[in-house]
C-alpha cells in the first residue's frame, strides 16, 4: 500500500485523467465524483481535500470505492493500470452494466 | 553535628524524622547523617528504600499508561447514525469509527461511504455529508448500475425527509 506516497490533489488528478471522473467539491472537506460507463454511473469515489497524505484506512476505503484491491489502487496512481485494465477489473466483478440492444 | 550540641535543632528534628519513618526502632548517630551534606544525601536505608518503590511505582505507572494508549489506538467502535441534515433514518445506519492517523476515520458498514476528521465528531459529520451528498446523487436520475439503484431503493425506503 502506497498511501504515503500520495497526496489527495494527486489521486484526484489521476482518476481526473485516467478514469474521467469528474469531481464535485462537497460541503466541506471532501470531493467526490463518479466513474462512468456508457453514461452509467458504476463507481463513486470521495477524496479528502487538502494536501494532506493520505491515511491507511482511507486509502483502504477509496480503493474499496472504486472496487479496487490497494494493491490495484496503488498501479492505478503510479501508472501501469489504465482505463483498459480498470475496465477488465470491474468487468470481472460483473459490475459494469450489461450493453444496451437498439 | 554532635548529639549534644543542636543550637538549631536538626538533631532534635532528625531524629524525631527518623523515627516516624522506623517506627520504633530509633537510628544512632553513625547510622544517621552526621552533616548538613550527608543529611541531604539519600543514603539512609529507609529513604533508598522509598525512592526504590517511588522509581518501580513510576515504571509500573508507564507501562501502564502505554497499554492505555494502545486500547484506544485500536479500539473500534460502533455507532448508530439516525439523522442526516434534516432527514431521519427509519433504521439507524451503523457507522464504524477507528483510529486512522492522524485522524479518525468513520465508515458505514452497508454502504460505501466513510468520513475522515481529525476527531470522532468530525469524521461521523463528514460521513453524514457524504450521506447526504450521495442521496442527492442518486435522486437525479436512474443511470446508475444495478448495486446503486438496490442502494437508492433502500435509501428511499429508509430516509423520511
Amino acid at each position: 500500500m502506497k498511501n504515503t506516497s500520495y497526496k489527495s490533489q494527486h489521486v484526484r488528478k489521476r482518476c481526473e485523467t485516467k478514469l474521467d471522473i469528474e469531481f464535485r467539491d462537497g460541503r466541506s472537506s471532501e470531493s467526490n465524483g463518479w466513474f462512468k460507463y456508457e453514461g452509467v454511473k458504476v463507481t463513486r469515489i470521495t477524496v479528502p481535500k487538502g494536501r494532506k497524505f493520505i491515511p491507511d484506512k482511507t486509502y483502504k476505503s477509496m480503493a474499496q470505492q472504486l472496487k479496487l484491491t490497494t494493491d490495484q489502487l496503488d498501479g492505478l496512481l503510479e501508472c501501469p493500470i489504465k482505463m483498459k485494465q480498470y475496465l477488465e477489473i470491474l468487468k470481472e466483478q460483473n459490475l459494469l452494466p450489461k450493453p444496451t440492444r437498439g | 553535628m554532635s548529639a549534644q550540641y543542636d543550637p538549631y535543632g536538626l538533631v532534635k528534628q532528625r531524629d524525631k524524622m527518623a523515627a516516624e519513618a522506623w517506627g520504633s526502632f530509633v537510628p544512632g548517630p553513625e547510622q544517621l547523617p552526621s552533616s548538613a551534606y550527608e543529611q541531604s544525601r539519600p543514603n539512609n536505608p529507609a529513604v533508598e528504600s522509598l525512592l526504590t518503590m517511588v522509581k518501580l511505582v513510576t515504571t509500573k505507572c508507564e507501562r501502564l499508561q502505554k497499554e492505555i494508549d494502545l486500547i484506544k489506538k485500536t479500539s473500534v467502535r460502533v455507532i448508530k447514525i439516525g439523522m442526516i441534515s434534516e432527514k431521519r433514518l427509519k433504521t439507524p445506519l451503523d457507522v464504524v469509527v477507528e483510529l486512522d492517523e492522524p485522524g479518525f476515520i468513520a465508515r458505514a458498514v452497508d454502504l460505501p461511504l466513510y468520513g475522515h476528521g481529525d476527531d470522532v465528531c468530525e469524521a461521523v459529520e463528514m460521513l453524514k455529508a457524504e450521506l447526504n451528498s450521495l442521496y442527492a446523487d442518486l435522486m437525479e436520475d436512474d443511470n446508475f448500475s444495478d448495486e446503486w439503484l438496490n442502494i437508492k431503493k433502500y435509501l428511499q425506503e429508509n430516509i423520511q425527509e
